[in-house]
């Protein structure tokens, strides 16, 4: 007997192999099945997220990753009237730790405290803060740099925009100051509008530890820039001189200008002691004093009530002009030429003139030269100074407002007669502003001079300029003299006023001299002033010697030739 | 016949694997890029502000008060006015303004 081969499996006997197969199939099938349900189930999921809950799921991750972020540009920049950079905006960092993040504390204090020069109060700050602790502001790169290579955990340092002055202090009372972007002072307020930064919005996308990975930039644009008339080496020098007299004299304040006589920019303008807060200059009234001579001059001339040839008897320095009020000449005069009056600065002299003059007259022409009226800089708090009606102005008034008593004046107001004296009685619009550009760009505004009146006759002009040459050279603003130049002038003394009583104090002086050069077409009108200068408290004695340190420096740095014929003495020195 | 079909879905598994990893490589190379271009725009931010650090100490030098303090450590001192002769000329002299010092103080002026 023969057994028939088996075709079953050796290890399920009795099965046939076909059965064995399909039990296979089952099998694997089910397991695939198994294996697809998840997958389905997921890609069902997925496609719900997908269509049903995209727009909520989308928005919640773009909350999650993207973010708008604000910022605000850095601010623009400020030069003077050759380009030198007076302002501009730099990138600073700001330091702060996060206490939770840092590993070792005593170390970070530690190394912190070394970096910054800290002071050792950090240490009590840094145990009193919860986790949040302010460390310094405002520090510069290297010092940023230096935080970093110390690769402190919970350190970070936040970029910010600072105002930073090439310059130092430098006409800083006309520029201002900022705050958070914002101009808070001078210039910096005046034209916020065109200085402040751009805000900028953009798309950041970041990762879950807060890294960016993509973020929508547009081209940076930045605020336009302002050109100011300042001439940067003008302004130091006169600032320079200034301190030093204010130093010297003890005054309690000091003021220049120094403007262009033929177009009105300001080239220079500076108080000291520095108020950041207020630009004196414009805001600061006192009674001009004999500088206002050259005012009642002027009109006279013009008005042809006076000449040349007419004389003055000065009383011998004592007039009692009424039984109440006597005026005093600090000299005793007798009797004067007109230019002997201006350049021996006579009260009683100048006084006779303004009473020919007449009230209505002398008003108008105090008027026309700018006087009781604001210059138009816009600078907030900008004074008119004090003019009195024409229909108050009694006979005292004519008389000591003829030698720049009973008036107040801003400094500027002052320097804006003398240029239109020294240009052939053109009143100019001041200028302090000379251009705005875009960002290293093209001009898209000049500010180009502008004649408010003709004040009085070119012929008028050279006539007063030859008496206020006649001042320098042998009245008494000697001490504005260089030899070989040709100077004119005029010193001012005056008292100053309680502000309370409203009465002259005794002792406290405001001394000044106004003046330009050269004599024939002048370039330079420039005002000192000094307030309550003491020892030597005359115009002549210490603003003086001021304007003249300022020429000087003018002179060399503009090469600005002689044209006098230089004395013998001077020559062979 | 069968084998043909079966070539076939796995071909298609296959493609959709690579479209599958083409797609999540492009992702990545996305993510890795966007990564780089932030990293390059610090670097170029910081040199930006190297540049605005470095502009800034040149203006800072070249500031008046610097110059003189400078002057006088040299032993420097102002002229009295009438002590400087000016020659006809000068400063539009042909030479005025081609020194390296006046090339300085232009490309400062104009940048």
């Amino acid at each position: 007997m023969t057994e028939s081969p088996s075709t079953g499996n050796p290890a399920l006997p009795g099965l046939q192999p076909s059965m064995i197969a399909q039990t296979l199939r089952k099998r694997i099938q089910t397991c695939a099945v198994l294996a697809v349900i998840p997958a389905f189930l997921i890609a069902g999921r997925l496609f719900w997220l997908q269509t049903f809950s995209h727009e909520k799921l989308s928005a919640t991750a773009s909350r999650e990753f993207n973010r708008t972020v604000s910022e605000i540009g850095p601010r623009g920049r400020i030069f003077g009237t050759d380009g030198e950079l007076l302002a501009e905006s730099i990138v600073t960092w700001n330091a702060v730790l996060y206490k939770n993040d840092v590993d070792e504390p005593a170390r970070a204090v530690k190394d912190l405290t070394r970096v910054l020069s800290l002071p050792r109060s950090f240490r009590s700050k840094f145990k009193r803060g919860k986790n949040f602790v302010s460390i310094k502001k405002s520090l510069d790169r290297k010092i940023c740099e230096s935080v970093k290579a110390l690769k402190l955990k919970g350190v970070v340092l936040e970029p910010v925009q600072s105002r930073y002055y090439p310059s130092g202090d430098l006409a800083r009372s006309v520029i201002g100051v900022t705050r958070a972007d914002r101009g808070l002072t001078g210039i910096e307020l005046l034209y916020d509008k065109v200085l402040s930064g751009h805000v900028s919005r953009r798309e950041v996308v970041r990762d879950a530890a807060g890294k960016i990975i993509f973020q929508a930039m547009e081209k940076e644009a930045r605020p336009r820039d302002l050109y100011l008339t300042i001439d940067r080496n003008i302004q130091y020098f006169t600032q320079e001189a200034l301190r030093k007299e204010v130093e010297r004299s003890r005054a309690d304040l000091g003021m220049a200008l120094v403007q262009d006589p033929q177009s009105g920019r300001i080239l220079a303008i500076t108080t000291w002691p520095m108020n950041v807060a207020r630009i004196e200059p414009v805001e600061w009234v006192y009674e001009p004093g004999s500088t206002f001579k050259a005012i009642t001059l002027a009109a006279a001339l013009e008005k042809k009530i006076v000449s040349e040839h007419d004389t003055f008897f000065c009383e011998n320095g004592a007039w009692p002009f009424s039984s109440r009020i006597t005026i005093h000449d600090h000299e005793p005069e007798k009797t004067l030429t007109l230019s002997e009056v201006i350049e021996r600065s006579s009260n009683i002299g100048t006084a006779k003139i303004g009473l020919k003059l007449g009230v209505k007259d002398f008003y108008l022409y105090a008027k026309a030269f700018g006087f009781g009226a604001k210059s138009g800089l816009g600078f907030h708090g900008e004074s008119a100074g004090i003019l009195r009606r024409l229909e108050s102005f009694k006979q005292i008034d004519l008389a000591v407002g003829s030698y720049g008593h009973g008036i107040a004046a801003t400094p500027l107001q002052v320097i804006n007669a003398y240029s239109a004296i020294a240009n052939g009685g053109r009143l100019y619009e001041t200028r302090l502003v000379e251009r705005i550009t875009e960002f290293e760009g093209e001009e898209v505004f000049k500010n180009e001079p502008a004649i408010i009146r003709q004040v009085i006759d070119p012929d008028i002009s050279r006539r007063v300029k030859t008496i206020l040459k006649a001042v320098v050279e042998k009245g008494t603003g000697k001490n504005a003299a260089i030899p070989g130049y040709s100077i004119a002038g005029k010193t001012g003394t005056s008292k100053k006023i309680d502000p309370i009583t409203g009465k002259y104090l005794t002792g406290r002086n405001v001394a000044s001299f106004a003046g330009f050069f050269p004599v024939p077409e002048p370039r330079y009108t420039i005002l000192v002033v000094l307030d309550n200068p003491k020892g030597q408290t005359y115009g002549g004695e210490t603003a003086a010697p001021v304007f003249r340190e300022i020429v000087g420096k003018i002179i060399n740095l503009k090469s600005i030739k002689p044209d006098m014929p230089l004395p013998q003495k001077a020559k062979s020195r | 016949m069968l084998k043909k079909t079966r070539n076939l879905r796995l071909a298609a598994l296959g493609g959709i694997c690579a479209v599958g990893f083409l797609f999540a490589w492009e992702n990545v190379q996305a993510l890795k890029y966007g990564y780089r271009i932030e990293s390059i725009r610090r670097e170029i931010k910081d040199l930006q502000n190297a540049n605005t650090y470095l502009k800034k100490e040149i203006q800072a030098s070249l500031s008046p008060e610097k110059l003189e303090a400078e002057a006088r450590k040299l032993g420097m001192v102002y002229p009295e006015p009438g002590a400087v002769i000016i020659l006809d000329g000068h400063p539009d002299s042909v030479n005025a303004g081609r020194g390296w010092l006046a090339r300085l103080f232009k490309s400062n002026k104009s940048s």
